[in-house]
């Protein structure tokens, strides 16, 4: 007979080593790390955080830095404990990597890959550990539960105006060798995790993105656009638009910034939707304020927009002198959208992976 | 020794009580399928020592169900949004239904599914109780797992860091 009790060996058992501890009634805190550690990989992230809110063992991230403080002048037992912390520290890193995987697996710039977590890992220090964690964790909430966010906060300035946009190769590149290499421990995947979060949330297309991203082009059909027969590869460099195929001009371009009340004396994107339905609305002065304008089908060359974007109302990009080209963020991809009743940009990837199928890209 | 997969395997629990099931249905436990045998003994007697009769009976039942259905794995992340939408099988949705087994058997289930070494158990319990989770304020997961209350130094380091779950509350 065999037992898996290891206290009564006997030479008729077949002897099997456990540590015996009876089973009677199992709570949360008695379960192993590597149990909770299963139970919370089926878990969203907003249940995971409410878990660390509630749970000392997650708020082992919290206190770390605390008690780390003079952890060598203390003895060998507090280098255990602080060798267990290190351990459980892994499990949750192993979480939010998870989370991080599972979030940006459907966007090509974003998706996980060695070479991307190696980037974050080198740029962790300049751009993700000063994130302002409340306000990240509570953009994720909000969106959670449909509350509003389009606020900015200080940090997503900072991003916007410094950080290299992940996973932008050229960067990573670029400079890998003027970033020091944090230590695994200190690299959070919880923080990288709310930090793309925001970057996500983020409609301001910056001038470095919009000159370092590969675009697709292609025409509405009220602009003569034929799907794939129309669709062309161009580039944003140096205030010049080059489009792809023979007979495009460079055509000079700038990026505008409105604010409500504006009133630009431009042919603008709302003017071209009000003619298009002889409308005698008040849409030819704001285009700052009407989302409704931009989401309307015929307003888009009689195409119905199916993939959620989100817009930006304060930016936009002049290209010569057609009308302007509004600004927004497609959710499912992350990628940057520039459109006008006319013509349509998308952002995509060094190997031009399309995932966008509105506007006449299909 | 019996034919692969033929032979009997007597479980014994911390309690005293025996449950028996095939060798076949035990294969799905890493703990009794490395567990050795006697050769030419066709029934193996193995004590859990870890786990009661309550749950052991439990677990047992699983694994003989296993052995005629087997469960699908459970995708991450959920392919759904409640728990019988992730797990469509109805014998397993029943087997961990709340009218079947209340928490405490939940998490001794889960206990000794690890211990076990039985992974479709543990994967079924751990999603059952990662649905009892969902969707919960701290309060009402702190009362679901039993935690100890934070100390007040360790609830302000909390509310400062995740100031939006106080907020939501």
């Amino acid at each position: 007979m065999a037992t898996a009790d290891s206290t009564s060996p006997c030479t008729e058992y077949i002897h099997i080593a456990y540590p015996v501890s009876p089973i009677d009634r199992v709570t949360w805190v008695d379960l192993p790390d590597a149990l909770w550690h299963e139970i919370l990989r089926f878990s969203a992230v907003q249940d995971l955080v409410r878990m660390e809110r509630v749970c000392k063992k997650f708020n082992i991230q919290l206190d770390r830095k605390d008690r780390s403080h003079g952890a060598q002048e203390q003895g060998r037992e507090r280098e255990r404990e602080r060798e267990r912390e290190q351990e459980q520290l892994s499990s949750i890193h192993d979480l939010w990597k998870t989370h991080c995987q599972h979030r940006w697996n459907d966007k090509p710039r974003y998706k996980l890959t060695d070479e991307r977590e190696d980037w974050l890992r080198r740029h962790y220090d300049e751009h993700f550990a000063t994130v302002d964690y409340g306000d990240t964790a509570g953009g994720a909430t909000g969106r959670a539960t449909g509350r509003a966010t389009g606020s900015r906060t200080e940090s997503s300035h900072v991003m916007m105006g410094n950080a290299a946009p992940f996973p932008v190769a050229n960067t990573a590149s670029s400079s890998p060798s003027t970033t020091s290499t944090p230590s695994l421990s200190k690299f959070s995947w919880k923080k990288t995790y709310f930090w793309m979060e925001q970057e996500l949330a983020r409609t301001t297309l910056t001038y470095d993105e919009l000159e370092s991203l590969d675009w697709y082009f292609n025409f509405t059909p009220l602009a003569g656009g034929r799907g794939k027969d129309t669709l062309l590869r161009c580039i944003f460099r140096h205030g010049l638009l080059s489009i792809g195929g023979a007979g495009f001009p460079s055509l000079p371009y700038r990026m505008l910034f409105l604010h409500p009340g504006d009133n630009p004396d431009i042919f603008s994107e709302q003017q071209v939707n009000a003619t298009d339905q002889h409308s005698d609305t008040d849409t030819t002065t704001d285009a700052t304020t009407d989302t409704e304008t931009h989401d309307n089908p015929i307003f888009h060359g009689g195409i119905d927009t199916s993939q959620a974007r989100r817009h930006n109302q304060e930016q936009a990009v002049l290209i010569a002198d057609f009308p302007l080209h509004y600004v927004s963020r497609l959710h499912d991809s992350g990628e940057w959208l520039m459109t006008n009743a006319h013509v349509t940009f998308v952002s995509t990837d060094e190997a031009g992976a399309l995932t966008y199928k509105d506007r006449n890209f299909q | 020794m019996a034919d692969e997969g033929n032979g009997i395997i007597r479980l014994r629990s911390s309690d005293g009580k025996v449950f028996e099931l095939t060798e076949s249905a035990a294969e799905i436990s890493e703990l009794l399928k490395d567990s050795p045998r006697e050769e030419d003994d066709e029934v193996t007697e193995i004590d859990i020592v870890r786990v009661a009769s309550p749950c052991l009976e439990k677990v047992v039942e699983f694994m003989k169900h296993y052995d005629e259905e087997k469960m699908k794995e459970i995708p991450t992340p959920l392919g759904g949004s409640t728990f019988n939408e992730v797990m469509d099988q109805p014998w397993y949705q029943d087997f961990v239904s709340d009218e079947k087994m209340n928490r405490d058997m939940l998490f001794n289930m889960l206990s000794a599914a690890n211990f076990l070494g039985i992974k479709p158990l543990l994967d079924l319990t751990c999603l059952k109780v990662t649905f009892q989770i969902t969707g919960k304020n701290a309060e009402e997961i702190r009362e679901l797992l039993r935690l100890p209350e934070l100390t007040p130094e360790e609830e302000a380091k909390a509310r400062e860091e995740h100031s939006w779950i106080f907020e939501e509350a």
